[in-house]
């Protein structure tokens, strides 16, 4: 399932994939799966990612 | 922070003079193997014109020395005449006794033949220089009298051998120390070892942006990681399972034991960095892709060059078996244009994406 809330935090930050990657130490192609639902990142990067975009777990990664 | 750059810096300029020094000691290494450590091969090659007339041969014989720069244990290999195509019409009227003597004048190794190629025994020689002795026995009492002195045993006859004429021969002798692996065994850990410095080298200045202590990998690319790893690991069970079945079928590949290890090693490695390729898995991250990409493409040429001189030297097949020294640059060359074969193709379909 795509993280559409996570695109959308992205870009209310206007910062690209690459900028947030690199944000959280990790590659454009990790934050690229996670938005199209490749990859289900661990709970350290979950946070790494919510910090850097000033949002709450269940705000980014909460299926409703 | 500015102590903390400096830090990174040195580190970084730490493992480049590690990986170049490195790569200097063991072409050092190289090069004094090369020059202080004595071939296990030693040859003796002369060519001589031999005329028979009425049972004398001039020359009559000669002697000639080889030099043995190492002791060990030799065999030896004499050949003469055209034995390969033995054809009696064209064969020397003349028998040739061949004698290798050491520096007290014992006889170690001696033959006889019109036209032939001899292997010995393993000989223990010290280094030193050895007499070789060849004489030309032109008449059947020559020879009978050469058998009684030596106390040979002479059932056959040959009949028609003795002839007159004259006759071009190269006399050739080779000595192979059959226990040489101790010059070998060192120049694969140098190779060995320059290969990890160069590859050092290479990571290093690949990935001379990142900080220091970062992360190599992220979470997803260790995970894919693995499922590569699986994959290859599997891919060698089957390579494994196959040459096992081979084996016991009876079904000759013609091709050295080692080169199937080869395989064995190549095609798992090959499966895995496919599959970490096409999922962001194989660079590390922040690593620089050209460079990585260019240094496996100069790498590949390398390898390459030298894999197209082994061939047309005639080492890659060598009596219908293909051959470790003669494939394994090649194989190691179609490796590394398949990365990049595959490289090529995820950075279409990256590209393709956006």
């Amino acid at each position: 399932m795509k993280n559409l809330r996570l695109k959308a935090a992205r870009a209310s930050f206007d910062m690209s994939q690459q900028e947030l990657a690199d944000k959280v130490g990790v590659s454009r192609q990790t934050i690229n799966a996670i938005e199209k639902g490749d990859y289900n990142p661990t709970i350290n990067l979950c946070i790494a990612i919510c910090k850097e975009l000033n949002k709450t777990l269940d705000e980014i990664f909460w299926e409703e | 922070m500015e102590e903390k750059k400096e830090k990174k810096c040195l580190k970084t300029a730490t493992k480049i003079k590690i990986a170049i020094l490195g790569m200097a000691a063991t072409v050092l290494g190289f090069v004094l193997l090369i020059n202080y450590y004595p071939d296990g091969k030693f040859e003796y090659s002369r060519t001589e014109t031999i005329t028979v007339t009425d049972g004398k041969a001039d020359p009559a014989g000669f002697n000639d020395s080889l030099k043995i720069g190492r002791s060990g244990t030799y065999q030896l290999h004499v050949e003469w005449g055209d034995w390969q195509n033995y054809d009696p019409a064209t064969q020397s009227g003349f028998i040739t006794v061949f004698t290798l003597k050491n520096s007290e004048g014992l006889t170690l190794f001696e033959t006889t033949g019109e036209s032939l190629s001899a292997d010995s025994i393993d000989y223990n020689l010290a280094e030193g220089s050895y007499s070789l002795e060849f004489k030309f026995l032109c008449s059947q009492e020559e020879f009978d009298k050469y058998c009684e002195e030596h106390q040979y045993k002479n059932d056959s006859e040959p009949a028609d051998l003795f002839k007159n004429g004259s006759w071009e021969r190269r006399f050739y002798v080779f000595a192979k120390d059959n226990n040489d692996k101790l010059g070998s065994t060192i120049a694969v850990c140098l190779g060995v070892l320059f290969g990890l410095f160069l590859v050092l080298l290479i990571v290093t200045l690949g990935t001379m942006g990142r900080k220091a202590g970062a992360p190599k990998y992220d979470e997803r690319q260790i995970a894919e990681q693995g499922k590569s790893y699986k994959y290859g690991f599997f891919t060698a069970l089957i390579i494994c399972a196959m040459h096992l079945v081979f084996d016991i079928a009876g079904i000759d590949l013609h091709l050295e034991k080692s080169i199937m290890l080869l395989i064995i090693i190549e095609v798992p490695v090959a499966v895995a960095a496919t599959h970490m390729i096409l999922h962001d898995a194989y660079f590390q991250l922040n690593e620089n892709r050209k460079f990585m990409t260019i240094s496996l493409a100069i790498i590949g040429i390398c390898n390459l060059f030298f894999a197209i001189k082994e061939i047309a030297d005639g080492k890659f097949i060598v009596d219908g078996v293909v051959t470790f020294h003669g494939a394994c640059n090649l194989i190691a060359a179609l490796m590394l244009f398949y990365v990049i074969a595959i490289l090529g193709i995820k950075a279409y379909l990256d590209k393709k994406e956006e």
